[in-house]
This record gives C-alpha cells, sequence and structure tokens, in this order.
C-alpha cells in the first residue's frame, strides 16, 4: 500500500531524514516511534504531500507520490499534531468549513454521521473553543475523514488528552483499519503503539533502526542482551538505543 | 457558504476587533490631523518676492500672496533677495520678470517667473503653485474679458467704451474665483539651469492639488497601513494550525488564502469609505475617482506586505512588533507625516515614486502610468515571496 524508498530530507545543512525505508500494507496500523526530534512529523508532513523531500520515492499503490500529489491528496487523510480547527466556529461550522476542501460535495448527513463515530453528535452546536482536549482531538481525527480517504496519517493524534479518550480513539482506529483503511501513526508511547499497532517502525536520528511487530522486536531484545524486557519503557529503551537492526 | 463568505462572517464575530480595525484608524487620523494643523498654522515659510515688472498686474499677485497662510513674502529687489537666500533667511526668491503683465496680455506664459532655490529650498514647490494659480487666474480674466470685448463688436452691441466693457467683464469674471478658485494649478519644469540654480516654468492646468495643505490623507496613509498588516494576524496563528491540513488535501492552501485576503480587503474598503465619507462632511480633503483608485491600490499593497511579514513572522509577538516598526518606517520615509518628495529631489533620490505612499499623496490626478507600473510590480512581487513562502513546509 505505502513504499517509502530511501527518502532523504535536509534543511540547510541539518539533515532530517537519513534514507529512510519501509513499507506499510493495506489495512494495517503501522506505528513509527521515535525520539523528539528523530524526524516522525518532517516524514508525515512528506507523506502528506506538504513537504517534498530531497530525495528518495514514495508510491501509495504504485502511484508515485511526488509525481501525482493532487490524486494523491484524495487518498489521504492527515492529522496534524497540532489542532487544525477553528476555535471560534462549532463543530458543525468547522466540519463544514474542512468539508470545502474535498473535491467532491460532502453532504451535511455524512458530517454529523462522521461526528456520531466520534461521539461528538451532542457538541455538534458547540464551539470548538467550548470542547475538552480530548473532544478536539477526536474532532480533529473526524475532520481528517471528510472526504473519506483511504491512508491515514496521523501525527501523535492523542498527545496530551486524557486515557479514556485515548482509549476511545485507539478503538475507533482500529475500527477504520478493519474497515480496510490503512493507518500511519507516529507517538512516543510505546504502550499505546503496543494496543493498537499491527507493526512498527523505530526512527531515530532520521534513520529507520528497527521495522517489525511487538514480538519480533522483544525477540531481537532477548538475542542481543538474553533477557526479555520487563516492562514497555525498557523494551522502548531497546529499541532506541538500538543502530540499524532493520528488517524491512 | 463558500470559503469567502465563511471569512467574512469570521470578521464581523469579532466586534472590538472589527472596531479597532475600521473606526480607530480613522479616529486616529482625524485627532492627529487636526493636531497637525493646528501646529502648521503657526508656521510661515519666509520667502522673497522680486516684481520686476511693477505692474498692476504684478502688484494684484504680490497682494493676494501675502494673504496666504503658509508663507510670509519678503518684497526684495534683486541683490537683497539673493543675499537673503544665500544666508537662508528666505526659503527661495521668487522673480516676476519685466514684462509679465505685457506677455499675459499677448496670451504668453512661459518663462515669465524665475525661482531661485539653493540645496536647502522645501517650499517653493508650495508657492510656484500658488503663483500658478494666480497667473492662471489673471490669463483666464484677459482671454474671457478679450471675448466678450470682441463679440459685443462683432454683434455691434457695443454701447459704452470698449476698455469700459473689458474691465467689467474682467472684473465679473474674476468673481467667478470667488470663494472657489474655477482652476487650480501645478509646474512642469523646463529649462533647467544648475549654474544659477535658475528654474523657468511653464503653466499646465491640473485639479490635482486640492490635497497640498491636508495633513489627513498623509495620515490615513499610515494608519491604513498599520490596521491592514495587523489585521492579517491569523496568517501567523493559522499557517501553523490550519494550513498543514490545508496543503494535504484537494484544494490545497491557496484558493482559501485568496478568498481570506479577499474578505480583509472588503473590510478596509469599508474603512476607506468612512474615511472618505467623514473627509467629505468635515470638508477635510477632496478625494477624487483617481485619488480612491489610488487608496484602494495602496490598501492592496499594504495586504501584500502584511502577507509577507505574516509568513516570515515566528509568532504573533514578532509580528506585530516587525508590523508597527515596518509601518512607521516607511510611513516616515515615504511622506505619510510631512512632505518629502522636495526633500528626497533634493538629495538626488529619484526613486520616490516606489514609496507607496507617494502614489496616494502624488496622486490626486490623473494616475501616471510608470506609478501604476511600480504598483503592480511591487504588488506581485511581494505577493509571489509570501505565498512562496507560505507552500513551503512551515
Amino acid at each position: 500500500m505505502i513504499h517509502v524508498n530511501g527518502i532523504y530530507k535536509s534543511y540547510g545543512k541539518k539533515q532530517i531524514l537519513k534514507g529512510v525505508s519501509f513499507h506499510v500494507k493495506r489495512g494495517e496500523v503501522f506505528g513509527l516511534i521515535g525520539p523528539n526530534g528523530a524526524g516522525k512529523s518532517t516524514l508525515l508532513s512528506i507523506l502528506a504531500t506538504i513537504t517534498k523531500p530531497s530525495s528518495g520515492t514514495i508510491s501509495f499503490q504504485e502511484m508515485n507520490v511526488l509525481k501525482n500529489s493532487k490524486a494523491v491528496k484524495s487518498m489521504i487523510g492527515y492529522v496534524p499534531q497540532d489542532i487544525g480547527l477553528w476555535e471560534d466556529l462549532t463543530v458543525e461550522e468547522n466540519m463544514i468549513f474542512w468539508s470545502k476542501f474535498s473535491e467532491q460535495p460532502v453532504e451535511k448527513e455524512h458530517l454529523f454521521a462522521l461526528c456520531q463515530k466520534v461521539r461528538l453528535e451532542e457538541k455538534w452546536y458547540e464551539k470548538v473553543a467550548n470542547l475538552s482536549g480530548g473532544m478536539k482531538r477526536k474532532l480533529n481525527i473526524a475532520v481528517s475523514l471528510i472526504h473519506n480517504p483511504e491512508i491515514l496519517l496521523m501525527d501523535e493524534p492523542t498527545v496530551g488528552i486524557d486515557l479514556e479518550s485515548k482509549l476511545e480513539i485507539n478503538n475507533y482506529i482500529q475500527d477504520l483499519a478493519k474497515q480496510g483503511k490503512t493507518v500511519l501513526y507516529t507517538t512516543h508511547d510505546l504502550r499505546e503503539i503496543m494496543h493498537l499497532c499491527d507493526r512498527i517502525g523505530v526512527l531515530n536520528n532520521g534513520e529507520i533502526t528497527f521495522v517489525g511487530t511487538i514480538d519480533e522486536a522483544k525477540e531481537m531484545m532477548v538475542k542481543e542482551l538474553r533477557t526479555p524486557p520487563k516492562n514497555e519503557e525498557q523494551l522502548l529503551l531497546f529499541l532506541l538505543a538500538m543502530k540499524s537492526k532493520v528488517k524491512r | 457558504m463558500n470559503l469567502l463568505l465563511i471569512k467574512l462572517t469570521d470578521l464581523f464575530r469579532h466586534p472590538v476587533k472589527l472596531l479597532f480595525y475600521t473606526v480607530i484608524p480613522i479616529i486616529s487620523v482625524f485627532l492627529l490631523g487636526i493636531l497637525l494643523e493646528e501646529g502648521q498654522r503657526g508656521i510661515k515659510v519666509p520667502i522673497a518676492l522680486v516684481d520686476e515688472d511693477e505692474s498692476e498686474f504684478s502688484e494684484l499677485i504680490l497682494k493676494r500672496m501675502k494673504g496666504e497662510e503658509r508663507i510670509q513674502i519678503i518684497p526684495a529687489q534683486i541683490e537683497e533677495a539673493e543675499k537673503m537666500l544665500l544666508k537662508h533667511e528666505v526659503d527661495s526668491v521668487f522673480i516676476i520678470k519685466d514684462g509679465f503683465q505685457k506677455q499675459l496680455f499677448e496670451g504668453k506664459e512661459d518663462s515669465i517667473v524665475d525661482i531661485l532655490l539653493t540645496d536647502a529650498s522645501v517650499a517653493y514647490g508650495i508657492v510656484r503653485e500658488a503663483i500658478a494659480a494666480e497667473i492662471l487666474r489673471l490669463s483666464s480674466n484677459i482671454q474671457a474679458a478679450d471675448w466678450v470685448e470682441r463679440s459685443f463688436q462683432d454683434l455691434g452691441i457695443l454701447k459704452s467704451s470698449p476698455d469700459d466693457l473689458w474691465n467689467e467683464a474682467f472684473r465679473y469674471t474674476d468673481g467667478q474665483w470667488e470663494p472657489e478658485p474655477l482652476m487650480t494649478a501645478n509646474f512642469v519644469l523646463e529649462n533647467v539651469n544648475n549654474e544659477n540654480n535658475e528654474i523657468n516654468e511653464s503653466v499646465i492646468v491640473n485639479n490635482g492639488i486640492e490635497n497640498l495643505y491636508s495633513p489627513y490623507i498623509g495620515i490615513w496613509t499610515f494608519f491604513a497601513m498599520l490596521v491592514t498588516i495587523l489585521s492579517l494576524d491569523w496568517l501567523v496563528k493559522e499557517k501553523t494550525s490550519l494550513f498543514p491540513r490545508m496543503k494535504s488535501t484537494a484544494k490545497g492552501m491557496t484558493g482559501y488564502l485568496i478568498a481570506s485576503i479577499i474578505a480583509i480587503f472588503v473590510l478596509h474598503l469599508i474603512q476607506l469609505f468612512i474615511f472618505i465619507g467623514i473627509g467629505n462632511y468635515l470638508e477635510k480633503f477632496i478625494v477624487n475617482i483617481s485619488l480612491l483608485g489610488w487608496m484602494a491600490i495602496y490598501i492592496l499593497f499594504s495586504l501584500s506586505i502584511g502577507v509577507l511579514l505574516a509568513a516570515y513572522a515566528k509568532n504573533i509577538g514578532s509580528f506585530y512588533l516587525i508590523a508597527a516598526i515596518f509601518s512607521f518606517i516607511i510611513s516616515l520615509i515615504g511622506g505619510s507625516f510631512f512632505p518629502v518628495d522636495e526633500l528626497l529631489k533634493m538629495i538626488n533620490f529619484g526613486y520616490f515614486q516606489w514609496l507607496p505612499q507617494q502614489w496616494v499623496i502624488q496622486n490626486g490626478g490623473p494616475a501616471p502610468f510608470i506609478s501604476i507600473v511600480h504598483a503592480v510590480v511591487i504588488i506581485f512581487v511581494t505577493w509571489l515571496a509570501a505565498l512562496r513562502r507560505l507552500q513551503e513546509n512551515l
């Protein structure tokens, strides 16, 4: 579904991404994990066609993203890390506003149904400024689904919200994957990734150092350190300390 | 509801902001304008006037010039006037040349007044326009009186002496210039002699100096630029929150940006019309179609500069600071607060037409083509640079 091949990106002399390669299967939830400044958001903005890479290729369903960015934009739903909503508008007005960016006209019923799915129907006429952090995050996701995209690119969509909302959002993402949507998800939180993702990729200092399932990560730790991880933090520290043990 | 309407609705949702962008600048312009007018009222620039002709008409001009509010006319002989000029006791010297009245009767208006200047002369522009207006008045009165006399003779209805009829026609025509002048005037320069700093001038008719003494239009250029740039603060916030998502959509960001700018433009046009309405009502200035067009272009320029500043601003605080500093400095150089065109000419700065304030301040009359080219080039380049910056990943 998504093929990322040798992506490099630099801003001036600073190299952010250094030959990143991996692939994501259709209907898979792929978690991208890494410390702050690893290049996760840059990689996601390249996949979302917001930023151009310095070199490398990306394809969605065999379609070259860089050459067919307009067609690709209809396939993707991007959930930015900063909440991309109008605080002064109501939930309804926000949904209508963002529907204007779709190529196809969108019915109001469809917009309301999306809000129902993230349990915001009761807040339909509420100003976004009055919503809780969790509700705003849910609306942020609902907006990205307005044009029914096949691929969801989510940049830390649950950062800074309560556990209940986080679980609700994670369950919803799993539902979306079951419907056949491909999800690429970035986070700092390994526990969340373990609960949510089919496979993970570890991005560290602009390089992918691991790609595989959580079980494969654990096996690798046993193989390298001759001891299984006692908790998620230990596994995360091991993964972040690894140097390019990539299994693509 | 399309994007333009959404943005307009959003603007009208915030009455305090709306007030700040429309009413506050207008109140500020008039308050500051009144203060400046009061301040200027007490200042008189000394000008030496040499009457070589010593005719009825030259004395009439001398008498009328003495009535000018902002200048102090000092009648003098040529040698004395030159000495005063060299000592900077007078700003400039105007010489009504010998044969002035005779040439006016012959219908000749060229090279009848000379001006002596130094590098420090700044106020001669005002005086030469006032003198030109007087010459124009005399010349048209003569032409009208000649025509009346000729017509009476042709029709055979001349009952009194031709001189009496001519004088009566002259007086009648002259009366038509009160209380408002029939025409005003400005100049084209010819035969500039650098050695003697002497300029011979001819008169051309123009209706564009009504705002010569009005500080309001100049001050408006400052406040209009400031509030126009400040009204783009949403761009600084949205470029990091809303724009990334927009750029990932099929329709992209540009359509939204253009719709938003049009909405802001409409808001400032409303401000402009309120300003003109109040100005006309209070009889502070006259705005003709050409000036109105330039004021609208000036708002467009301020918008493009504002978008550029917002595109590069790191945060809202730095944007406000840069907007205020930029508006003040460019307004100061551009002549918003006091006339700078003569000063800029004096230091051989030949590009003052590129200063956007000059488009408005200088263009009460028909807009010169080159100014339109300047405006289009500056707005286009600024707009392109801003768009390019916003399209980049921020």
